[in-house]
């Protein structure tokens, strides 16, 4: 299992630094699970629209020179370091601490970016509003950061890589992190470990328990599922098996001479048509 | 018959009987395929009528036309409500709606095994010879297309979106396309850049991997005879109003584009969650007037609100084509779209105006458009389509994908679960037993109903006069 994950994530960084294109491929995935719900609501939809065109290696912005107080600022000069460890390929673990602290401080923004949302008057130094384009916040945008409007809106891509992206990178860290120190708990000797100086963890007994509870729900889910299907089945002479509320008569093709003809639309052939033609030419 | 009763007490030589049993049946299938050319072939997919969308719409194109080319196609999905069993619809087509509820977004829990008795008896009743698979994230298609492999027959797939690589949903979505296409005969891509995409996803050597593009039906969308004149420009937007598809980018440009040009006026249809944030957006800046909103548009509806506009807006966050912009290009409108995924490849530059994802830059994209469109020729642009996408032609090209699959050699349990070792050191070991089961399950099943007890389902064709008929039935009525 830890060769498992950590081929994962050797691929996943590979094939991440191999999308030279701008193919930006976060499409609701419904396997996303839990993660993928925690980042939409985490992050304002508004500024992931903006950020989602703009690759991971993207040069980083300019930075500007402003006060220590001003969170876009903070955020450019935060998202930097990140993006410099990108390269140092040899040395994995400030890479990890790094991305660690990032994803930390992205949840931090993401939870104050949700202030856009709520279109407060008090919300007007959140660093989303100034990549606004409506009227009224260009003028407010106008008011704090001066320099903004001349640099044009190229800037609302230039925050790092993708939140969802980075936790996708510290989950498979911390998979093979977890998993590791499941099986030192699972079968390493108790006095190697209390040698070692750790005296003090869960009982070994849920190392057994906790998994056999998943794999009998999981089966139990699957037989639950199936024989629910097995339920749902109409009967073989339910109205429901030949005709229903989406059954479409076929429409009259309108006779045109022209000489492209339109593939006919989709509909239901009864079944009295499709019984005259099967069997009613073999009987004939 | 009592020759085979000792048989049943000996496993191997049973076993032996049933793999020889079973080999011979391809080798004449091979040997008529070789002759005729014709294929039956089974579609796959979570997807399919009375849900709408790109995937549904190709699998319905794609079959009337390989009717039209003398093949046969059965489409089995997950029943749809009280859509469920067996229907025939237009042209012949035959759909399963397998009893089987959908979980989540239209896509049925994943059992490994549990769909292989009824894909089983589907594959043999219908003598189906190629299994087409589509859409990455259709379990049900995975599934039938680990069965069907199992089963030993022919396995094309078909990939219609962009994944990414890194985000938790993606890598485990990689895995499993990783899982299903390890053992696949032939892929299909309908863009290079999802070509690109499919091939550093899963692995697939990309050889095996063709680019057959979406079409659209050209018969349908066409121009309108006279122009929307006038000093106005109306701009359309047809799609799911979903975060996908960037209705949060619709909602910062919009009323940008309406304060710089007084004339623009704005036409969205569609449905979905992300139509709050429009209706908000439309009341905030007090655009009643000039932002009209329909809703749901069905398919047959899309036409006439099409030929409405002069420009068409495409604002998709992720495509690996786009085929709203090709029915838009049909009906004569200039489209804006934002460059992503396989998008640039679709249209010509003089047909299409590409901006980044990003508000400003769509605005900028949209002025140009405005200041391009005196020279626009709708009659011109719709002959051009025509020539570029017609589904007759991606028929063509799927027919030839199927018959490169024919002449893919047989490959023998022990080459297959070879391959499926590859696919990584712990997860290469987990399929291996995955697939070991699965072929114990189906000699199981092999001896629980053999393949001769099934019964077979006839052939029929529809006549010419079928249209003739119907045309006096609607007349009656």
């Amino acid at each position: 299992m830890f060769c498992c994950f950590h081929s994962s994530v050797q691929t996943s960084k590979s094939k991440s630094q191999l999308r030279n294109r701008n193919t930006n491929c976060d499409s609701a995935a419904p396997h996303r699970g839990d993660s993928g719900r925690d980042g939409r609501s985490f992050n304002p939809p508004r500024s992931r629209g903006h950020c989602r065109g703009k690759g991971p290696l993207r040069s980083g912005a300019i930075l500007r020179f402003a006060l220590a107080s001003n969170e876009c600022e903070f955020w450019a000069r935060v998202g930097s370091p990140s993006r410099t460890v990108y390269s140092i390929s040899f040395c994995p673990k400030p890479f990890r601490v790094n991305f660690v602290m990032y994803a930390l401080i992205s949840m931090s923004k993401s939870v104050s970016g949700n202030g856009c949302d709520m279109e407060s008057p008090h919300s007007q130094n959140s660093p989303r509003r100034t990549l606004s384009l409506s009227k009224k916040r260009r003028a407010t945008a106008s008011c704090f950061d001066p320099d903004e409007i001349s640099s044009g809106f190229g800037l609302s891509g230039d925050h790092g890589p993708k939140p969802s992206e980075v936790y996708g990178f510290v989950g498979s860290i911390t998979t093979v992190v977890a998993t590791v120190i499941f099986l030192v708990w699972a079968y390493v000797p108790e006095s190697w470990l209390q040698s070692v100086g750790i005296s003090y963890y869960p009982s070994r007994y849920w190392a057994l328990a906790v998994p056999t509870y998943v794999m009998v729900t999981i089966v139990l889910m699957l037989g639950f599922y199936i024989g629910l299907n097995f339920i749902s089945t109409p009967s073989p002479a339910s109205l429901n098996t030949v005709f229903d509320e989406f059954s479409r008569d076929p429409l009259s093709l309108e006779c045109t001479l022209e000489d492209e003809k339109p593939i006919e639309p989709i509909s239901d052939i009864g079944i009295d048509r499709i019984n005259d033609i099967m069997f009613k030419n073999n009987a004939a | 018959m009592h020759n085979d009763r000792p048989d049943l007490y000996i496993c191997t030589d049973h076993l032996l009987v049933y793999s020889i049993k079973h080999m011979t049946p391809s080798v004449c299938e091979g040997d008529m395929m070789d002759d005729s050319q014709k294929h039956r072939i089974l579609m796959v997919s979570d997807f399919f009528y009375p849900n709408f969308g790109g995937v549904e719409n190709h699998i319905y194109y794609l079959s009337q036309c390989l009717l039209k080319l003398g093949h046969k196609v059965v489409v089995a999905t997950h029943a749809y409500g009280n859509r469920s069993g067996v229907r025939y619809m237009t042209g012949g087509l035959k759909v399963y709606y397998i009893p089987w509820s959908p979980f989540v977004m239209q896509n049925t829990l994943p059992t490994f095994y549990g769909l292989l008795p009824i894909i089983r008896t589907i594959l043999i009743r219908e003598r189906i010879t190629v299994v087409h698979g589509h859409q990455a994230f259709s379990t049900f298609c995975h599934e039938a297309l680990m069965h069907a492999r199992t089963m030993g027959y022919k396995v094309v797939f078909t990939d219609h979106s962009l994944y990414g690589f890194a985000d938790v949903g993606s890598i485990h979505m990689n895995k499993v396309l990783q899982f299903t296409l390890a053992d696949v005969s032939q892929a299909i891509c309908v863009s290079h850049t999802s070509k690109e995409n499919t091939v550093l996803r899963s692995g697939l050597p990309p050889e095996k991997v063709f680019v057959v593009p979406n079409a659209v039906d050209t018969a349908i969308f066409k121009p309108a005879v006279d122009r929307p004149s006038g000093s106005e420009i109306v701009i359309v937007v047809i799609s799911r109003l979903v975060y996908r598809k960037g209705v949060d980018l619709l909602v910062e440009v919009i009323p940008e584009v309406c304060r710089l040009h007084p004339n623009v006026r704005f036409i969205i249809g569609g449905d979905g969650p992300k139509r709050v944030r429009l209706e908000e957006m439309r009341e905030k800046h007090s655009l009643q007037d000039r932002v009209e909103m329909l809703g749901a548009v069905q398919h047959v509806q899309v036409r006439s609100v099409l030929i409405s506009g002069h420009i068409f807006l495409n604002s998709s966050l992720t495509e690996a084509f786009c085929i709203a912009i090709l029915e838009a290009a049909s009906c004569g409108l200039l489209t804006v779209s934002t460059r992503v995924g396989g998008v640039p490849e679709v249209l010509p530059d003089e047909m299409i105006v590409l901006a980044e994802p990003d508000p400003g830059d769509m605005v900028h994209a949209i002025q140009k458009a405005i200041s391009m469109l005196p020279k626009i020729d709708p009659q011109a642009m719709h002959n051009r389509m025509r020539e570029l996408y017609n589904w007759h032609d991606v028929a063509k090209r799927t027919e030839i994908v199927y018959d490169r699959a024919f002449k893919c050699s047989n490959q023998n349990l022990l080459e297959r679960l070879s391959r499926y070792l590859f696919c990584g050191a712990w997860a290469g070991k987990l399929f291996f037993l995955v697939m070991i089961v699965g072929f114990l399950l189906w000699q199981l099943l092999e001896l629980w109903q053999p393949a001769d007890d099934i019964e077979e389902v006839p052939d029929f064709t529809l006549p010419c006069s079928c249209d003739e008929e119907m045309l006096e039935k609607n007349s009656v009525k």
